[in-house]
């Protein structure tokens, strides 16, 4: 039998609920910053629609580390992630540790790209990238980091071109994809990809959404009831605002892309099995002799450990070191963790070689 | 079809039939023309314009069933008409006098042109707005596929509620306890436990064979509805002359392939211009050196 108290207590909760409803309300209708990725940047090479920014360093009179680092982002979402706001930014803090760093930005794929490969995004963009930075900035290698989907295509362009990396870091890409601890590696095993392509062509970002939101249905809800715990703070409340810019800026991926993804590395593991064919050359991740540093985070559903973890075993390299987070896929990059713990560690990993 | 058309339709057509009907009488009447014709005026007329009101709604939009029910329907109209003809001329002894044609004429005409109603008017209205056959078909594909979507929909929503409602069960008993031994003053620890037990469920009940067919089969059912959708957006942007989905892709095909060749083209031209330059160099050289 429930306690008076607690019966009174409810009410009163229900009753407060709804001031915050209509606090945060008011507080929605006025004037709120939300610009993302505001870290300053030039954009130096276009191809396509694909650009490439490079960030100015820090101020001060710190030594910039040389070769710089290009930082290859996913197909999925946008980069703004790890440039979310002052304080907040995975790039900021690559930046002040003393790294010169580049970034691909693949903008927003239309009907028009529906045909391009991961062959012409690994082959012609990643590698024009590589090349335009290699020649400025007068080095025969630069660093590398890939962010999740932007981690396999780093590891294949690596794999394709070593004699062009320095230093690889992945962060929470997929590797090993015959696992069952992961929702997204389930689904993408049963996805027919030839219907999604002669259906809509390239693989839509609301679909996308619907199915991250539908992965975790009741964290898709309880962040709103959290939003309106804590809209009284201006901070959490813009932070808020700019995640859920980030989480529902979803570009379309290219179909052709999106088939080899899902065919090639999901549901025929390919890529750890050193089989997959790009440009008509088999990837062999034993052909990658850099030094290696794997970042993946324990509570990551959407790339379990399950999955980043192995790679660290296939590849040649002997320079390999797993860096594993306690946190989960988004928060690497914009947790507190990100700036305590992951960016100094990576910073300091490339420094070393 | 207008209403003007529709008229000019039911005039065309009585007219067609009153003198089509009277062609066949004509042998057996001697010369003589006295048949009224005023009453089956009247009534073809009628049944006309019924059907038109009727028969425009899309209950029934597979073609290949309509096909084949109007050709069972005119096979038994043929077989019905040869069997009443043979009858009535065996009953009447082979005397066409003027009353056993009239018998025979309205013996025919009675269960006949019921017969002649649904396979002949009926089908004059089966394809509503004027659509091809082919384009039929693609219209009734996307209304199965829209219908199959929903039915996936609904049992997705079933399936979807089984660890809602476990976690409530599990929920509800957890209140009680928690109230047992500890009584609860904050109801977000309520709110909080309710979140986690959801959470668990879920996550475990997605990562089941179930869980997995549920969304997957609403996604297959969604791309399936959504291609028959685009084959029938085709059949009007053909009709206004704007470049179908297919048409755009030959045309995003093409422009791939001419950016791939092009990207070849820079990247030998690059090639050789470095040559060019270290040939340059050389021949420089060499001319320094002579």
């Amino acid at each position: 039998m429930l306690s008076h108290n607690l019966i009174h207590q409810f009410e009163k909760e229900i009753e407060q609920f709804s001031d915050r409803i209509k606090r945060t309300k008011e507080l929605l209708s006025g004037e709120i910053d939300c610009d993302v990725a505001t870290t300053p940047a030039d954009i130096v090479l276009t191809r396509d629609k694909m650009k490439m920014y490079h960030y100015k360093p820090a101020q001060g009179k710190q030594k910039i580390h040389s070769p710089p680092v290009l930082i290859v982002y996913a197909l999925i979402n946008r980069y703004i992630m790890l440039d979310l706001e002052p304080g907040r930014s995975f790039i900021q803090n690559l930046i002040n540790g003393g790294l010169d760093v580049y970034l691909i930005d693949w903008d927003y794929p239309d009907g028009a790209d529906r045909y391009l490969t991961m062959g012409d995004y690994i082959n012609y963009y990643i590698d024009e990238a590589v090349d335009w930075i290699r020649q400025e900035s007068n080095s025969k290698r630069i660093n590398m980091m890939g962010i999740c989907m932007g981690g396999t295509f780093s590891l294949i362009y690596s794999a394709l071109h070593q004699e062009k990396i320095k230093n690889l870091a992945t962060f929470a890409s997929p590797v090993e994809t015959d696992i069952d601890d992961g929702i997204l590696f389930l689904w993408a095993k049963k996805i027919n990809a030839d219907k999604v392509l002669q259906a809509l062509g390239n693989l839509p970002g609301r679909l996308s959404n619907l199915l991250y939101m539908l992965a975790v249905p009741v964290g898709s809800v309880d962040k709103y009831i959290q939003f309106f715990e804590k809209s009284d703070d201006p901070e959490f409340l813009r932070t808020f605002l700019r995640m859920e810019k980030w989480s529902f800026d979803t570009p379309d991926m290219p179909g052709e892309v999106f088939r080899q993804y899902i065919e090639d590395i999901f549901q025929k593991n390919l890529l750890i099995k050193n089989k997959m064919v790009i440009d008509g050359e088999t990837v062999d991740l034993k052909k990658i002799s850099c030094p290696l540093l794997n970042v993946f985070g324990t509570k990551d559903y959407i790339v379990p450990p399950s999955s980043a973890k192995p790679l660290s075993k296939a590849i040649g390299s002997k320079d390999v070191t797993n860096l594993e987070i306690n946190t989960g896929h988004i928060s690497m990059f914009m947790g507190k963790c990100s700036g305590l713990e992951v960016t100094p560690k990576v910073v300091e990993w490339i420094k070393e070689r | 079809m207008l209403n003007t058309d529709k008229k000019n339709f039911i005039e065309e057509s009585t007219e067609f039939f009153l003198k089509n009907t009277l062609i066949f009488f004509k042998p057996f009447l001697n010369g003589e023309n006295e048949f009224q014709f005023s009453e089956i005026e009247k009534w073809w007329k009628e049944h006309l314009n019924s059907a038109f009101n009727t028969s425009m709604s899309s209950d029934n939009l597979n073609f290949e069933k309509m096909t084949l029910l109007r050709g069972t329907q005119a096979g038994n109209l043929y077989k019905w008409f040869m069997n009443e003809l043979l009858q009535g001329i065996k009953d009447n002894s082979m005397d066409f006098t003027k009353e056993n044609i009239s018998e025979i004429y309205y013996r025919l005409y009675g269960k006949g042109f019921g017969l002649f109603k649904d396979h002949v008017i009926d089908s004059i209205s089966a394809p509503p707005l004027w659509l091809e056959h082919e384009n039929m078909k693609k219209i009734t594909k996307a209304f199965e596929a829209y219908s199959d979507l929903m039915n996936s929909v609904a049992q997705f929503s079933d399936k979807f509620s089984i660890p809602f409602q476990r976690s409530l069960l599990n929920f509800i008993q957890k209140i009680g306890e928690l109230e047992n031994l500890d009584p609860v003053q904050d109801p977000k620890k309520l709110y909080k436990e309710l979140v986690r037990t959801l959470d668990k469920e879920y996550d475990d009940f997605l990562k089941t064979e179930q869980g997995v067919d549920i969304v997957m089969d609403v996604v297959d059912k969604l791309l399936v509805c959504q291609h028959e959708i685009n084959n029938v957006k085709e059949i009007w942007l053909k009709f206004f002359s704007i470049p179908t989905k297919g048409e755009m892709e030959i045309v995003y095909k093409n422009i791939y392939e001419l950016k791939k060749q092009n990207r070849g083209l820079e990247k030998t031209i690059k090639y050789q211009t470095a040559t060019i330059d270290q040939l340059i160099k050389r021949v420089e050289y060499l001319e320094k050196e002579k």
